[in-house]
């Protein structure tokens, strides 16, 4: 038989409703531990986004301080290096520069340059707001992580650590929840709209394509609303809007990044992931309720089906 | 006499084997059988995640690899410095190593940096070794990130072709991988509670159920980390070890920032394979313990909010 998590609705005989969603197997004990978490969480976030704004913002000037340091140095050594180049084509009267050599030089110079930029770029103070740590901050308890902005010290890396064990398991029993409760919502619309015909053996099943509609519809809503009057095509949004919700989280689109200063977008972005994953973790809990149900359908079909063979072959050999 | 002692012996052994049966559970029959049809199951699809992430690096490859040509223009601010220098050297012809020529070379390479650093941060230019941006290698880890949701950023396709493939690759991959380490995770758990069984008998188990403590589960994980640290320390050596612990769990954390990536900026890209098999492997440790734990967790919550509950209906009889 299916899970014993399943939530059963009705009687046995499929006839009445035995309860009200809220009488159901201790929802409100849920909805109170579930607002306990969530503010937590929400403290939570609010906290982090605090204490990374003032470690990088203060640790870190000086390690780009330092950094420009670094760059001088490096600078002087290309210069050295350069004088070291014999020139070409040397004449009594004149003598002309090894081009080539020059700008291999040149290259490495510029590959040192784009390491510095990595390690340290994207720690400058203009890219630590208020607002940008936030979506830090939840970037790393959801495990979307952009990277959009990381620690440039690694005080600010031990603290990312530390605050990621703490803040994914928290994240992750709050959207459990979350995801628990919005499904048995979910379950007793669907069989107050339609009545016994979604119920099987007493049970509720939302098909498949119900909770993937769901899903599909959350991300066109997102596509539509982060376009930003044209500065990402639909299907840019789009994109973004899945990578984001599927925590893959490349950060090559990040809502709310090189907007004029503007910050108030990554705000957005935080509650669009948050609410969002709530959605998905809703939807899943739907679909694996029916992915486990098919499957054990189909098993237990394969099985008839191989004893049956058997059944034939061991009586033929007689 | 020696028989019917002998007999006797045998049906006592009989008996303590049953109630020693009764007592690890139906859950150790269970999980006999159980286990034989998970390691099937995950057989199949540890065959069928491999390959799949082989597929997506094919495709991607074919899809993304026409794009490399976008560094060009830093090889015309190349140029450009290199017309500097050599105006610079025509000026200064006779006398070559004056503190007058070195100070307008270093102008001249400070406005190169100043021009590189404004290019890479509104975006025109792309870092990096593009060159091989695309190799197979490299889209091995891309699609590794995709379906373990890891998402490092480090490369993303700049195609619509390719965005479109990365949606659908995803949604068909993520749920297979996620399958795939669950299941990984659960046989992993079970060997190591046997394990522990067998190294320490009776003593970690509780009700005919072994478990493991939140501490070992713990250790486990934190153990999986350091070695990796040790290992990405020892064949990184740009790296620290701490910046090669927090590139760990950046990663298996599946956050991926994206500011570490063993392999980046290598000539031989085998090194991306190597991460590969770390993330892999890492997922299904963190499975395996995320399951030890959870059952120590709820065991746990069970114990004490039972035992609050005991004391709250004493406190209230009065």
């Amino acid at each position: 038989m299916p899970a014993l998590h399943q939530d059963t609705l009705f009687t046995v005989d499929g006839s009445k409703p035995r309860g009200s969603v809220l009488r159901q197997k201790g929802t409100i004990k849920l909805i109170v531990i579930l607002s306990g978490l969530l503010f937590a969480m929400w403290g939570y976030l609010l906290f982090g986004a605090t204490l990374f704004l003032l470690v990088e913002t203060y640790v870190a000037a000086e390690k780009i301080n330092t950094s420009v340091v670094e760059i001088h140095l490096e600078r002087q050594n290309l210069l050295d290096k350069l004088e070291k180049i014999p020139p070409i084509n040397v004449t009594n009267i004149s003598c002309t520069l090894n081009r080539n050599a020059i700008q291999i030089e040149i290259q490495n110079y510029e590959d040192f340059l784009f390491g510095m930029m990595k390690k340290i770029g994207k720690a400058s103070q203009k890219h630590w707001t208020y607002d940008s740590s936030l979506l830090f901050a939840a970037s790393l308890i959801t495990t979307v992580g952009y990277g959009h902005i990381y620690p440039a010290t690694n005080f600010g890396r031990l603290l990312t650590i530390a605050y990621s064990c703490v803040g994914i398991p928290l994240f992750l029993v709050c959207i459990a929840i979350l995801g628990t409760i919005m499904a048995r919502g979910f379950k007793a619309a669907a069989v107050h709209l339609f009545g016994s015909s979604v119920t099987e053996s007493g049970v509720a099943y939302i098909p498949l394509k119900v909770s993937a509609s769901v899903m599909i519809i959350y991300l066109l809503i997102g596509a539509f609303l982060f376009q930003q009057g044209g500065k990402w095509g639909f299907f840019e949004s789009f994109y973004f809007c899945f990578i984001t919700l599927s925590t893959i989280g490349l950060g090559d689109y990040v809502y709310g990044e090189k907007n004029g200063g503007k910050d108030a977008n990554f705000v957005f972005n935080v509650f669009y992931i948050l609410f969002g994953l709530s959605v998905l973790s809703m939807c899943f809990n739907l679909m694996q309720e029916q992915v486990t149900y098919l499957l054990h359908q189909l098993i237990v079909f394969m099985k008839e089906k191989v004893e049956r063979i058997v059944f034939c072959l061991t009586n033929r050999s007689k | 006499m020696n028989k019917k002692v002998g007999r006797e012996q045998q049906e006592q052994e009989a008996r303590k084997r049953v109630t020693l049966k009764k007592k690890k559970g139906k859950d150790k029959d269970e999980s006999e059988r159980g286990t034989a049809k998970l390691l099937v199951a995950l057989g199949g699809l540890l065959l069928a995640m491999w390959g799949y992430v082989l597929f997506g690096a094919t495709v991607f490859v074919i899809i993304e690899k026409k794009e490399k040509s976008e560094r060009k223009p830093a090889t015309i601010l190349e140029i450009k410095l290199v017309d500097t220098l050599e105006d610079i050297h025509l000026k200064h012809t006779a006398a070559v190593n004056t503190s007058e020529y070195r100070r307008e070379v270093d102008k001249a390479m400070q406005q190169f940096k100043d021009e590189i650093v404004k290019q890479v941060e509104s975006g025109e230019l792309v870092t990096g070794g593009d060159e091989n941006e695309w190799s197979y290698e490299s889209s091995l880890l891309f699609s590794a990130t995709l379906v373990t949701t890891v998402g490092y950023g480090n490369i993303a396709p700049v195609t619509s072709p390719g965005r479109l493939f990365t949606i659908a690759y995803s949604c068909v991959g993520i749920p297979l991988t996620l399958v795939c380490i669950a299941i990984l995770g659960t046989i992993m758990a079970r060997g190591f509670k046997a394990l522990a069984l067998f190294l320490f008998e009776d003593s970690v188990t509780e009700e005919g159920i072994a478990f493991i403590p939140i501490k070992v589960s713990a250790g486990v994980m934190f153990a999986y980390l350091f070695i990796g640290a040790l290992l990405f320390r020892a064949v990184e050596p740009t790296w620290t070890f701490l910046e090669a612990f927090y590139f760990c769990f950046i990663t298996l954390s599946t956050i991926g920032l994206g500011d570490f990536v063993y392999g980046e900026g290598r000539t031989t890209d085998s090194n991306f394979v190597v991460s590969v098999f770390y993330l892999m492997f890492g997922l299904s440790v963190l499975s395996m313990c995320f399951s030890l734990m959870q059952e120590q967790v709820t065991f746990l919550l069970h114990h004490y909010l039972s035992l609050l509950l005991r004391k709250a209906k004493q406190y209230w009889k009065f």
